[in-house]
This record gives structure tokens, sequence and C-alpha cells, in this order.
């Protein structure tokens, strides 16, 4: 009996517990204050009167070298702003969506994909609310703001990365980024120095190192951006976008450009001068390997400064020279989109005063430099001469960065001529690139505004098109004639129209002149 | 005992010949991962490294030992493996033992129901809406008690309990034993393969995982050893759309080969010390809940 009553207790009790457990709500989830536990982590009052805001903020790149706020740039941000930030750096590229549907988003987010998720009024506060409600004195460059905004009206970040073309041309050491090409010095003495001044130059070259070095490798390219420094001397777009052929937005395949460019690669693997194993290279190392070996003589997306560097420390006895000049009057490099990754201040952010002045003042000149450069007169001074920043340390070192805390935290809100003048670096053969590229930038804003929307049939297209174009592409390169290399290149232009590409294209003419009228 | 006929020894050699060119063939990539670990990155880059370490260097574990980050995921890898294997066998054979019981009632229904749960879920979303709701997320407790009772042992577990014979458990009921003192003081002591079975699968499983540190906790000091290594190789692998290799591209100290590797090394060796000598147990356990003639 007594057994009876205990087991009929315990049976109850398990049954209320399980009910129980449905019934709880929203027991504190990870949103909230997530300081560090480990020894060392930064005391939380170090501003003295001031009182420091602490808020989290998830950065949806895997990659990102600074895995917390610490260093003597962000400990002088919460110096001026009052804020500290717990930082949560992504896993991989579900987390963010993960944390958006089940509501539990931390304070900040900072992130280049799911761009439209995160712009929704349930997800995030509008900056124009914000703005007129704490900081009416924010004021943001009207171009700003009109690349941000919403169809509903309203803008949720600022992207960094963005610079008007009047904004480029007020900076001339503002240096794009642009995929650079370097070759073997001493192999360019030995052929007697022949010119480089075209591309056909470039072709006779890698002829001339093929006959002579029959066991070296002319040209070898980054797994991942196979012909890209050609693009540039042909002036063409990559993988998605849209060019402006007679008014109409049609797909960026259909340059006009773009078959040269094929036929041109095409030529450079039938003579040789590129291996088709390049394709296949597993790892961005597999290139490194061959020039560093001194098995390349040319290297696609090669950095002269840094790989002659390497060489050094491998105590190898030659070096590289970078190609620094624009290699045909076609060149263009595509310029318009609407920034790279933006900060967004979500609706479970329990400080949105804090967190709109922190954008404030990322965003001000004075916190751009900061984040970018570092502390004036310690770090950097400016060349008011040449009107450039000229820095004190190796900024491009990813330990040093780390250390200091420098140079991605500026990324937060900050454009791209000020992210541009920081490669700037006198006698450095990168910066020689740079500016010959500069003079290959073009604009339009109206054509990059022009960009697919998740969960729509014309990202669908656009994505199955560029799945296909992918695997089709190799084909074109790797044609074992010119007449095959062009009959490939209609195939595939066939293969995108019945995919659905006039209907892309026809959205994207309609998107396009919407957007020609704000600008 | 029947003689070694020539056919014998042919086919020996031939077995052993092919199972040691097998064993080659998976155990050098793990071995290339050793010797690229204690090489320097940079000479790494070059490679045409195979059998040893051409530069020698032990300044990519030092990176990684004297950070106590990695200290700390140590830790916390450590005793999750000890605490989720404990907390798994003992609520697993807990309920298995009630399950194993002939005439418990609805016995079909508990059945199916952890049958079920075994085979579907509701998917990550509401995963972690549930744990959110337990209170579980950004705690040490989210890596082991979602995985306390393992279906799949729990099906083994309950072959064997049927397996041992009824008359030890009834002589004990007739000496005044309750269930729990017949579990504990009889069951369990017997039942010590099926455990060490249970404990290895559990302890391996804990040891790896690193997906739940990674989505279901934020606090640095909970992060485990193998999320710690998924940070380096992601440092490592910047994505390659244009705007972010142009920000990447003067990058100059990246993460190299080398030091992903010896990420990979850590996380792995201490595992595969303790495995091999718990593997027999593992065999007999698992084969412990098949059917017997």
């Amino acid at each position: 009996m007594k057994k009876k009553i205990v087991q009929t207790t315990l049976a109850t009790t398990l049954a209320v517990a399980m009910l129980t457990a449905c019934a709880g709500g929203n027991n504190g989830g990870t949103g909230g204050n997530a300081g560090s536990t480990q020894p060392g982590a930064a005391e939380s009052d170090k501003g003295g009167e001031q009182e420091i805001v602490e808020l989290d903020l998830f950065v949806n790149m895997s990659w990102w070298p600074l895995k917390d706020w610490s260093g003597k740039v962000p400990e002088e941000i919460t110096k001026r702003t009052g804020i500290k930030l717990n930082i949560q750096v992504a896993a991989d590229d579900k987390q963010l969506p993960l944390l958006i549907a089940s509501g539990d988003l931390p304070d900040l987010v900072y992130t280049a994909t799911d761009l439209t998720r995160m712009a929704h009024s349930d997800v995030s506060y509008s900056l124009n609310e914000l703005i007129a409600e704490y900081a009416p004195d924010f004021e943001i460059s009207p171009e700003r703001i009109g690349v941000n905004t919403m169809p509903d009206g309203n803008f949720y970040t600022i992207r960094n990365a963005f610079s008007t073309e009047q904004e480029w041309k007020d900076n001339p050491k503002a240096l794009p980024g642009a995929n650079s090409m370097s070759y073997r010095q001493d192999i360019m003495e030995e052929l007697g120095n022949p010119e480089l001044n075209t591309l056909d130059d470039l072709m006779s070259i890698l002829g001339q190192v093929k006959a002579k070095y029959p066991d070296m490798v002319p040209l070898v390219w980054d797994k991942e951006q196979i012909g890209q420094h050609l693009r540039i001397h042909y002036g063409l777009k990559k993988s998605r976008g849209f060019v402006d052929i007679d008014g109409a937005a049609q797909y960026y395949l259909k340059d006009k450009n773009y078959l040269d460019y094929y036929l041109y690669m095409n030529r450079l693997y039938r003579e040789g001068y590129m291996l088709a194993e390049n394709f296949t290279f597993k790892d961005g190392q597999q290139d490194d390997q061959y020039v560093l070996n001194g098995q390349a003589f040319a290297h696609g997306s090669g950095n002269a400064d840094t790989t002659n560097a390497q060489l050094e420390e491998l105590g190898k006895p030659f070096r590289m020279t970078q190609v620094a000049k624009l290699l045909s009057d076609k060149a263009a490099i595509p310029m318009g989109g609407s920034g790279w990754a933006g900060l967004y201040i979500t609706k479970n952010n329990k400080n949105p005063e804090a967190a709109l002045k922190l954008l404030q003042f990322m965003y001000s000149e004075e916190g751009q430099q900061l984040g970018l450069y570092g502390i004036e007169g310690e770090d950097w001074t400016w060349n008011e001469a040449e009107k450039y920043p000229v820095m004190n340390y190796d900024f491009n070192n990813t330990d040093v960065q780390t250390q200091m805390g420098v140079v991605w935290w500026g990324l937060l809100a900050s454009s791209g001529v000020n992210e541009a003048l920081q490669r700037f670096v006198p006698d450095s053969q990168m910066t020689k690139w740079g500016l010959a590229a500069r003079e290959a930038l073009v604009f339009n804003p109206a054509l990059g505004l022009v960009s697919t929307e998740p969960d729509t049939e014309e990202q669908t297209i656009e994505a199955q098109i560029e799945n296909m174009v992918k695997t089709e592409e190799v084909r074109i390169y790797l044609a074992a004639t010119e007449e095959e290399a062009r009959a490939q290149y209609a195939a595939l232009l066939e293969k995108a129209e019945s995919l659905g590409l006039s209907k892309l294209e026809e959205w994207a003419t309609a998107k396009y002149k919407e957007y020609q009228q704000n600008f | 005992m029947h003689r070694r006929t020539v056919e014998d020894r042919v086919v020996d050699t031939v077995n052993t010949g092919l199972l040691l060119l097998m064993a080659l063939v998976t155990m050098y990539p793990f071995y290339y991962l050793i010797i690229i670990s204690f090489n320097n990155g940079l000479d790494s880059s070059l490679g045409g490294i195979y059998f040893w370490p051409r530069a020698f260097t032990l300044s990519n574990y030092e990176k990684f030992l004297s950070d106590p980050k990695w200290l700390m995921a140590f830790g916390v890898s450590g005793l999750r493996t000890v605490v989720g294997a404990a907390i798994t066998i003992f609520f697993t054979c807990l309920t298995a033992y009630g399950l194993a019981y002939r005439n418990l009632v609805f016995q079909k229904v508990y059945f199916s129901f952890f049958i079920i749960a075994m085979y579907t879920s509701g998917g990550l979303i509401p995963y972690y809406v549930v744990l959110r709701s337990l209170g579980l997320l950004n705690t040490f407790w989210v890596y082991v008690v979602p995985g306390a009772v393992t279906i799949f042992f729990l099906v083994i577990a309950v072959s064997f309990f049927r397996e041992i014979p009824p008359e030890m458990e009834e002589s004990a009921r007739i000496d005044g034993a309750s269930d729990l003192t017949i579990f504990f003081r009889m069951i369990l002591p017997v039942s010590k393969p099926l455990i060490a079975a249970m404990g290895l699968f559990v302890g391996v499983g804990q040891w790896n995982a690193w997906m739940d540190s990674a989505y279901f906790v934020n606090k640095d000091g909970l992060r485990t050893l193998t999320y710690r290594m998924m940070e380096v190789i992601n440092q490592g692998m910047m994505p390659t759309d244009l705007a972010t290799a142009e920000r990447a591209a003067a990058i100059t100290g990246v993460t190299t080969f080398s030091i992903q590797v010896t990420a990979m090394v850590i996380a792995v060796v201490p595992i595969l010390l303790v495995y091999p000598f718990l593997q027999k147990y593992f065999v007999q356990g698992i084969m412990i809940g098949s059917v017997k003639g």
C-alpha cells in the first residue's frame, strides 16, 4: 500500500514537472549581459565619472580577426563614447538566421549578408526614428541615406565602404583594393626588360618565358580570383551584377568586352601559359607555393610587397615586381554598390540611445580615423600636403591589428575613401598599382543599387545562373580552339536565357530606371 | 587445428599486405598534419614536406598552449566529457532498467515515444527555443543536459538488462531489497562492458561537439576546445567575394596552414590517446545488445 502511494506520487510529480516545462516563457536568452569570465577581463568601470554602458555586438563574419574588445583603440573608443562592447564572432553563416528566427538577437549586429532580413522593422530599429528621438544633430549625407533606404522608406544602417564619385575625386590618394598581378623581376631582366604596356605585350612576355624556361609556369592564379586582374583591364564585373547597354540593365556577361576577355584567357590556356590544374587548386596557398618556390613567373592576385617580405624571410634570391599600370584603354573598375557591411541596432537592444551614439561616433571623421588608423599623433599623422594618413606601424600585420584592436572596428561605419586612404604607402609597389587603378574607377550608383532581394523569384534566377556560370565558364577557358571558345560563350548565354535571364533583366531595367530618378 | 598450407600463407600475406596499405592510407593524412604542425608556418607554405618536418619548431604549439583561452577550453572540454558521460550513463541506464521490466504497463507507448524522438527532430530553431525556455542557454548545463538520455544506447541497454537472469533480482527481492537498491547494488556492477562502451561513445561525442558551443553559448569561459579549433580554421578562410577580398588583399601574418593544423592536432590528440585502450569494450558493449542464440 505504502509502495503504491509512493509510486503514484512520483508518477504525478513527473507528469506535473513535464507540464510546467512546457509553460515557462522566455527564461533570459543569450541577449543578456554575457561578460567574459576569463581572468584579466577588462573592468567595466574604467571611465571614472562616466558610466560605462555595455552592449553586445554580434559580428557575422566567422573570419573576423578581432575576437574581443581589447587593445588601445577599443579602450580609446570606450573612453570617448562611454560604451564598451562584448564581442561575439559568428561560428558560421547559419548562426545569424538562427538568432533572427528565434528572436534572440543581441544588442547590435554587424553583418555583410542577410542585410534585407536585418533591415526590417520587426528586427531592427530604423535609424531615422532613433535619430529623430535621440540625436537630431546626427547628420548623414543624403547619398548614404539614399543607398541605405529600404522600400518601406526607412534606413536601418549606414553600410561602410561606400563613397560617392566626388569623394573619390577629392581624395587623390584614396586607393581601391584592386586585384593585382606580380611577376619575377630577375626573369624580366634576363629577357631584356621588354615593354609591358598592353595586354599583347603581356601575352608576348609570357610566350618568351615559356620558350626560355620550359619548366616554369608562366602564369599562376589564386584559386578564387582566376582571371580577375584581367577583368580589370577589360572593364568587367565578376559573378553578378548588371551593365548598362543602351539604357537597359543587362546581365554583366553581356558586356561587349566579355568575349574578348574569355578569348584572351582561352589563348593563355591554349598556349600553355596557364595550367588547367589551376582550376583544381584546393586552397589559396597552392598558387603561393608555386611563387615562393620560384616555379612561376607571373602571379595573378599577387601582392609584391607581401610576397617579397616572405621571400626575404625564406632566403630566396629573387623578388617580385608589381604590374603598376593599366594595360588597355578599355580598363575600368565598376563602382557604385551601396557599401559592404552594416551595423544594425536590433529591437532587443537594451539601450538604443547609447547604441545610436556609438554609431554616430564611429561615423564621424574622428571615430573613423580612430577605428581605422589608431590614435592620432601616436599611431599615425596626417600629411596635410598630400592629404593622406601616415601610419607609424605595420598596419597590414594581423598580429599588430589584433594587439592594438585597430583597422577592423573602424569598418563599423567608415567611408570607402577613408578605408582607401590607409592603403597609400609612398614607394610601395601596391600603391603604384593603386594609383594607376584609380584612373579606371567608373561610377554608376543607380546601377550598383540594383540588387535582388531574398525570397524573390529574381534572386532564385540570379542564384541559379550564378551557379551555372561557375561551372560552365571553365569550359570557355579550357576550350581547345578559339572557335570552340566562342561557341561555348554563346552556349553559356543560351543556358542563362533558359534559366530565366530575360525575366531578370526586365526586372533589373525597371529597377534601374527607378533608381536613376534619385540621382 | 589443420596444418597451414601454401594457400593459407599466400592468403595471409595478401591480406596483411592489403590491410597494411589501407592502414597507411588512412593514417598518413593525420601523420601529415602532425608533421606540419611541428614545421615553421612560412616554410610549410613552400610545400614538399612528406615524412618529417623540414624546419622543426615548437612555436605553433607554444602559441596555443600559452594562451589562457585555450587552456580554459581544454578544461571545459575535459569537464563536459567526464560529466556528460557520467550523466548520460546514469540516466540512460536508469531509464533502460525501468523499460526492461517485462510486465511494464504501456511499454509499447514508451518505446514508440523514444524511437520517434530518435528519428525525428523539430529542427534547430525550435530546439534553440526549447533550450532558452529551460534556461539552459549560456550555461555549462546546455552541454550535458539535452543529451542526458541517448536513445541509441537506451535500446542496447534494455536488451542487455533483459539478459540478466531474473533469478538474481528475485532473490534480492526476497531479501527485501527495493528496486533502486537492486539497480545500484546488483545491476550496474554487472553491466561494466555496457557502461564502458556507453562512456566511450558518449565521451567522444562530448569531446568533439562544437556546434552547441557555437550556437548556444556566448560566454568566453564556456567555449570548448573544438570550438576554439573552429575559430582558428575560420580565421584562415577569408571569403572570396570581391569586397572582402579587396579588404584582405594586403594582409600579412595571416593564419598559416601550420597554425590551423596545430589547432586540429591539439583538439584531437587527447581523445586519440584514450580511445585505443577502450576500443575492446566498445566492440563488446555494442555486441552485447545483439540477439543471442
